[in-house]
């Protein structure tokens, strides 16, 4: 199985509300930033402020490009560090949780987080099976 | 339900509650927090004295929006087809900038001082050639004028005020005429009428133009050793009484040459109205200011912005007024004139706030030696440069005033 291949099935079996599932979707929408900003959208930004921009193109789709930029650039810079700071959060809470009621394995107990090693043989429901 | 299920669904139940009790945490962190990464040195922005860093890194990029002419067509294109007051507006306020940042650092004015002539000279070219509509929106030609020959203010205060900075910087006999003309066009509109108020737009008159128009006048006092200052006085005196809104002592924005309101106390107006009545009553100028502050400030969470319309009054979003971002109440236009409000009225802890907000979302980009907006457009970036070297040329004229 290649890299890629094991990577597309962890995140799929990653459970959203979890700690790795905030830093995935974290990744997503950094990579998906760092995508529009390669492809230099952020000339279209320029819309926000009434101004169509000075290429020739369709202001419907500048408004399409700019406003993908600009709410791409937001989720960075706003929703990506809370996404991670929760995903600390929330694993530091279950580890301690763990710990206070021993035996019991809390909810995405299994799921694995950015340091762990991905587990391509559990089934997609084992993260959230007691 | 068996008891697995039962336990499955608690657990999950847990799993999603932690999560989203993280997720709380960690916004009430990072929200508060995030204005920090953004809040930056005012010092490199507007200086006590010279020109900050970042003033230049602008003042760079509208040099060359001015002197590549192709650039300029196609910002121009995209811009006039939004509004064409705004190529009108970038003008004004770039010259009055370039005539800041000279007194603020003479070794500009070989750089400079032909950059305003150019602009000014090309602006009386445009107007001499496609007329006054030239500048203003297509509804200026919807209904006649009802003061006859028509004249737009908006376009006369304006030019009047680049002729203004322009001879404050070095006089010149070829733009004194041309001033003294265009004064002396502006009074006669201006008092043929109850309100000593003239038209933008057909019967429309702006108090944002009149007092531009207020503030050309002054400094034409000032150059050429005129005086109206008693009709300073009846202006002033006209509008505590007739252009007052009640509720927040803010003078509305539009109205017709009768002196009925067509709009209450507007954001995008009021900053630069406080900014103009510096040079005619400092006193009612700050009572504004301070009336605006208290009004349309937003500023939350480090971030500084204000609203279009004050709590008491609402009004319809307009071309000027721009988009407002919705929950913060921040209005692209009241917010971007809200920094000459600041500046002018040396309010260093709201500007700061507002370089925050700008800082984050109006998407600076730096390169070649120039600081754009990418959110923004050539007028609101020179909105922006006026607002960080503004000072030098009212303290000029203000100072003689308060030696008399």
């Amino acid at each position: 199985m290649t890299v890629m291949k094991r990577l597309r099935t962890w995140i799929r079996r990653t459970p959203a509300v979890s700690p790795a599932g905030f830093l995935v979707l974290a990744g997503v929408l950094t990579v998906s930033f760092l995508i529009t900003d390669g492809m230099g959208l952020e000339r279209y930004a320029c819309v926000l402020s009434g101004s169509p921009p000075p290429e020739v193109i369709s202001l419907e789709t500048a408004a399409m490009y700019g406003a993908a930029y600009v709410l791409l650039y937001m989720a960075v810079v706003i929703v990506v560090p809370i996404l991670t700071l929760g995903a600390a959060i929330f694993y530091f809470v279950q580890r301690l949780s763990d710990r206070r009621t021993p035996g019991s394995e809390s909810g995405g107990d299994h799921e694995p987080t950015v340091a762990a090693a991905p587990d391509t043989n559990a089934s997609p429901g084992a993260s959230t099976s007691h | 339900m068996d008891a697995t299920s039962s336990g499955h669904n608690r657990s999950r139940l847990r799993r999603f509650c932690l999560g989203g009790l993280s997720l709380a945490l960690a916004a009430a962190i990072w929200l508060p927090s995030v204005h920090l990464c953004f809040r930056p040195d005012l010092s490199s922005y507007r200086p006590a004295d010279g020109v900050g860093p970042k003033a230049r890194l602008m003042a760079n990029r509208q040099v060359s929006f001015w002197s590549d002419a192709d650039r300029r067509r196609r910002e121009l294109r995209g811009m006039r087809s939004a509004n064409p007051e705004w190529d009108f507006m970038g003008r004004t306020f770039f010259v009055l900038a370039l005539a800041n940042m000279i007194e603020r650092d003479p070794s500009l004015r070989g750089e400079y001082l032909p950059l305003m002539d150019a602009i000014i000279d090309e602006t009386l070219d445009v107007e001499r050639t496609d007329g006054m509509f030239h500048f203003l929106m297509p509804y200026a030609k919807s209904a006649p004028f009802r003061r006859q020959p028509a004249r737009s203010l908006f376009v006369d205060g304006e030019i009047a005020l680049m002729l203004g900075a322009r001879r404050l910087i070095q006089d010149d006999e070829t733009y004194r005429r041309a001033m003294r003309e265009r004064i002396d066009i502006i009074l006669s509109q201006m008092r043929n009428g109850p309100m000593l108020c003239a038209e933008s737009y057909p019967d429309e008159c702006w108090t944002f133009c009149n007092t531009m128009a207020l503030a050309a006048i002054r400094i034409g006092d000032y150059l050429d050793q005129t005086d109206h200052s008693d009709f300073f006085a009846r202006w002033i005196a006209t509008a505590r009484k007739k252009l007052v809104h009640p509720e927040t002592g803010l003078l509305v924005s539009e109205f017709d040459l009768d002196g009925d309101w067509h709009d209450g106390p507007e954001g995008s107006s009021i900053w630069m109205i406080a900014h103009c009545l510096q040079l005619v009553d400092a006193d009612f100028a700050r009572d504004q200011y301070e009336r605006a502050r208290k009004e349309l400030d937003q500023s939350r969470l480090g971030f500084g912005g204000a609203s279009e319309w004050p709590g008491s009054w609402r009004g319809p979003m307009d071309v000027d007024s721009g988009p407002t971002v919705p929950l913060l109440n921040f209005n692209a236009g009241s917010s971007g004139l809200a920094f000459i409000g600041a500046a002018a009225f040396d309010d260093d802890e709201f500007l700061t706030r507002l370089l925050t907000s700008v800082s984050f979302a109006g998407l600076p980009s730096e390169s070649d030696g120039e600081l754009r907006y990418l959110a923004g457009n050539q007028v609101g970036d020179a909105v922006l440069l006026y607002s960080l070297v503004l000072g030098p040329l009212w303290d000029r004229v203000t100072a003689e005033a308060g030696g008399q």
